[in-house]
């Protein structure tokens, strides 16, 4: 006979997890009904968790609170902890501009969501000058490795031999990557196929690498239904 | 119609050049500071796309509501949908409204910690339009007092908890705390110098600050560890966790079969490319598994090598061709550089 | 430390990037012959969508976790094509979206496809539906949708993370001619073993270029191609550079990054 209490709620939480678990589980022998439903629920919960949350998050304490002036808090004595900023209310208009996107289910005015679709598209356009040169600039400064290391005067072979493995690789792949150049020349077509080769190499490590982790998310899982889920199922049951 | 081209044009133009100029113009430019706005006009971008919240709402509510209504295939599971999403999102609504409940004591005690900082603020800047301290320590007191049997009946609240779980023995170690939180504010508020004749002197308002901030974070912590036991905060924990929580993991653990059907079916060597991969693949796995350390020590520095010296390489290439392209296309983008642009196909 | 403003070599290194591209493009239009190697890939995009005209079953477009930016845009392009072609053959088009602003791009996109080809009246808006923004919530609603709607033919272009096997393994079982795509190259070897047809990296963005054949886009993609010379350049050329600081460190060569880093203001 298990000793262990359950609280109501965590014992609906437990069984109701492993059965979620096992649903999405049976999507391995084929689509079946149980894991339609879960699926479904997923969804939903995930959408209703989805609307409140940037809200609460982001909306209400970055938009709404200093629009609406309710950051602005009465001591008191009547005195006023800061002065309401009027520049907030111009909060209102990205507001009413994004409500723009609804427009898309009019037959009429669906032109006008391509305004506020063009917006969010210049906006991120501008926006990737910053992050393109943030990204590339460390990446070519980290590049820049050189091919004979010396370690206390004399020649560090294998760090030697890894930097110019590491730069034929990132040269040869950006070559293959060239697709207006024409590869008349023998060697242009061997530096492409050394690209392709090595890329290969880096998908294949790559892959490798992740097999263990995802090895023990799925061990995590087992242990959950084995012991967590089993128990509770015992318990339920009076063994 | 052409003008309406020429305006989503003007507005994708429009959309893109504040953070263009922000990142090429320096931060000032004879002494005006360019971006002393920058926050506040980014929050305002984001809102533009934070007003789209409704969107996917209204998509889910129409596939599935149509399919309900119409009885289509799968109506049930629709039912189950929109079920689920009313649930979550009421329960979420639901739990926000109680930690703002349960937080409200806590923020009024901070408002108040910021009044009585505001009063040694004004003192020593000499302020003339406010009230002299003496009066406005008086207000400080009256509305500090106020918030006594608020705090003392959260002591007994908490002292009350039953059961023998962990947050019994958290709430039965808060009590007295919150209880000694609130005795040192009584007692400094009877110190603090107010009223008509008492001289203004804000020498006690920092001790008092201390006192109201400390009472505020009990208060937080016991409100919000009594919400936890409310059938809102429950409910809301057991669809988080039994669906949301639990079905993500199990979703995510399906990756481990897919990633050894993925491994056969790739792996069986079809090519001298997928021999390579399948290599490469071999020798990173055994150098993480303790059968390779069996076979050969010095696996795990092959993985190593592996990873950070060609695999570097090739995603480094991969990535900056990605950037460039990715630059080009946005700069397209931006200034609608299409042979038939998105503008024109309205 | 991030880059917050551009100095002198930053703003020099942008024209020279951005250079190249307009060039191509004024070439272009002047309907110059522009030279693209074959991308195999891409060839199997209309392959695949023939496939499912022949079966008479389902095509599925999905952009996976793309937000609204460049990647999107790119992703459209071939949408745009596929929605075309779809529209043709009278095929069923489901695009299942994570996200509720490329739900309307998409959207728009697919109307003009379908009114570009004359059948904006088979157009369902119903297929074009938003799953979820949650990252598995979105992977369960596409595998499920995908082996109940049989689908002949799926394309994943765009942005994926974990769930990219997910996906893959979901119109693998369905037995659909996969066609994928991502930018993310931590993502690349799973489609490897599951698609049929895997672009990588920026083969993505000459997609659409590839099909289209459109003068803006093949000259975009030669000036790209010419933006890309200049990193291999810089590459070489500060590799050079800090092999000789290595050999003679008296030399103390100023590297690359240096001049493009120097303040200008």
């Amino acid at each position: 006979m298990s000793t262990v209490n359950y609280e109501p709620w965590t014992l609906a939480t437990i069984l109701t997890g492993g059965l979620g678990t096992l649903a999405i589980f049976s999507f391995l022998v084929r689509e079946n009904r149980l894991y339609r439903i879960f699926e479904h629920l997923y969804i939903g919960i995930a959408a209703g968790l989805g609307l409140v949350v940037p809200i609460k998050n982001y909306i209400w304490p970055q938009i709404l609170v200093p629009l609406l002036g309710y950051d602005v808090v009465q001591y008191p004595d009547g005195t006023f902890s800061k002065v309401y900023d009027p520049t907030n209310l111009l909060y209102i208009l990205p507001l009413s501009f994004g409500c723009l996107y609804y427009f898309v289910y009019s037959r009429r005015y669906a032109w006008l969501s391509k305004l506020v679709i063009g917006f969010s598209l210049g906006m991120s356009g501008g926006l990737a000058f910053k992050g393109f040169f943030n990204e590339i600039i460390p990446q070519l400064a980290s590049s820049f490795k050189p091919l004979v290391v010396y370690h206390d005067g004399a020649l560090d072979l294998f760090r030697s031999f890894s930097n110019t493995v590491f730069v034929v690789t990132l040269l040869s792949v950006m070559y293959y990557f060239f697709f207006s150049f024409r590869r008349r020349a023998r060697f242009a077509e061997m530096g492409a196929g050394l690209g392709r080769w090595l890329m290969m190499v880096c998908f294949g490590a790559f892959f490798g690498s992740t097999v263990m982790a995802r090895m023990a998310l799925l061990v995590e899982r087992l242990q959950f239904l084995l012991n967590d889920w089993g128990a509770a199922l015992r318990y339920c049951i009076g063994l | 119609m052409q003008y309406r081209a020429k305006l989503i044009k003007l507005v994708t133009f429009l959309g893109g050049i504040y953070y263009f100029l922000e990142f090429v113009l320096p931060a000032s430019i004879a002494g005006v500071k360019i971006d002393q706005y920058h926050e506040q006009i980014s929050n305002g971008f984001v809102a533009v796309g934070a007003a789209a919240i409704g969107l996917g709402l209204i998509n889910l509510l129409m596939v599935h509501g149509s399919r309900i209504i119409f009885r289509r295939r799968g109506w049930f599971e629709s039912c189950a949908l929109l079920l689920g999403l009313t649930a979550m999102a009421y329960a979420t609504a639901g739990e926000w409204a109680g930690s703002v409940d349960s937080s409200a004591q806590a923020g009024r005690l901070m408002m108040l910690r910021e009044f009585s900082d505001r009063i040694m603020a004004d003192a020593a800047a000499n302020k003339a339009d406010v009230l002299p301290v003496s009066k406005r320590n008086q207000f400080l007191y009256d509305a500090a007092t106020k918030e006594i049997p608020e705090l003392r009946a959260l002591v007994t609240r908490l002292s009350n908890m039953a059961g023998e779980d962990v947050e019994t023995a958290r709430a039965q170690r808060l009590s007295p705390r919150v209880l000694a939180a609130t005795d040192a504010l009584v007692s400094g508020l009877e110190d603090l110098p107010r009223g008509e004749a008492a001289v203004g002197d804000v020498g006690k308002n920092s001790e008092i600050s201390q006192r109201l901030a400390d009472a505020s974070v009990l208060s937080r912590e016991g409100e919000t560890l009594l919400f936890e036991q409310t059938r809102t905060k429950r409910f809301y924990e057991f669809l988080y966790q039994s669906f949301f929580i639990s079905l993500g993991a199990a979703m995510f653990s399906l990756l481990g079969f897919y990633i050894a059907a993925a491994a056969y079916r790739a792996f069986r060597i079809r090519s001298s490319e997928s021999a390579l991969m399948l290599c490469a693949a071999l020798l990173v796995m055994l150098g993480q598994i303790p059968f390779g350390l069996w076979i050969w020590d010095g696996f795990p520095e092959v993985r190593v090598w592996l990873l950070s010296i060609p695999s570097s390489g090739a995603f480094r290439a991969i990535k900056i061709g990605a950037l460039v392209a990715g630059l080009v296309m946005a700069f397209r983008m931006w200034l609608s550089i299409e042979s038939e642009s998105f503008a024109e196909r309205s | 430390m991030g880059i917050e403003h551009a100095s002198l070599g930053v703003l020099v290194l942008m024209a020279l990037l951005i250079g190249p591209v307009l060039y191509y493009i004024r070439l272009a239009r002047q309907e110059r012959e522009l030279y693209v190697r074959r991308i195999p890939g891409v060839g199997a995009i209309d392959e695949a969508v023939g496939r499912a005209a022949e079966l008479g079953r389902p095509v599925s477009y999905t952009s996976g976790l793309t937000g609204v930016g460049p990647v999107l845009y790119a992703c459209l392009g071939v949408l745009y094509h596929v929605a075309r072609k779809a529209a043709r053959y009278k095929l069923k088009l489901l695009t299942p979206q994570s996200d509720a602003q490329v739900l309307v791009v998409a959207e728009d996109t697919l109307r003009d496809a379908y009114r570009a080809e004359g059948r904006l009246a088979l157009l369902d808006a119903r297929n074009n539906m938003y799953l979820s923004d949650e990252q598995f919530a979105f992977a369960a609603g596409y595998m499920g949708l995908m082996q109940r709607e049989a689908v002949a033919a799926t394309f994943l272009f765009g942005h994926f993370a974990a769930e990219s096997l997910l996906l893959a393994e979901a119109g693998q079982q369905a037995g659909a001619m996969q066609v994928a795509s991502t930018i993310s190259p931590e993502q690349v070897p799973f489609f490897i073993c599951t698609c049929d047809y895997t672009l990588i990296g920026e083969e993505l963005f000459a997609a659409a270029a590839y099909l289209t054949r459109e003068p803006v886009q093949l000259g975009s993609l030669y000036g790209q191609d010419r933006a890309k010379l200049l990193m291999f350049v810089a590459i070489v050329v500060g590799v050079v550079i800090a092999t000789l600081n290595s050999i003679y460190p008296e030399l103390q060569l100023r590297n690359i990054e240096d001049y493009i880093l120097r303040e200008l203001w």
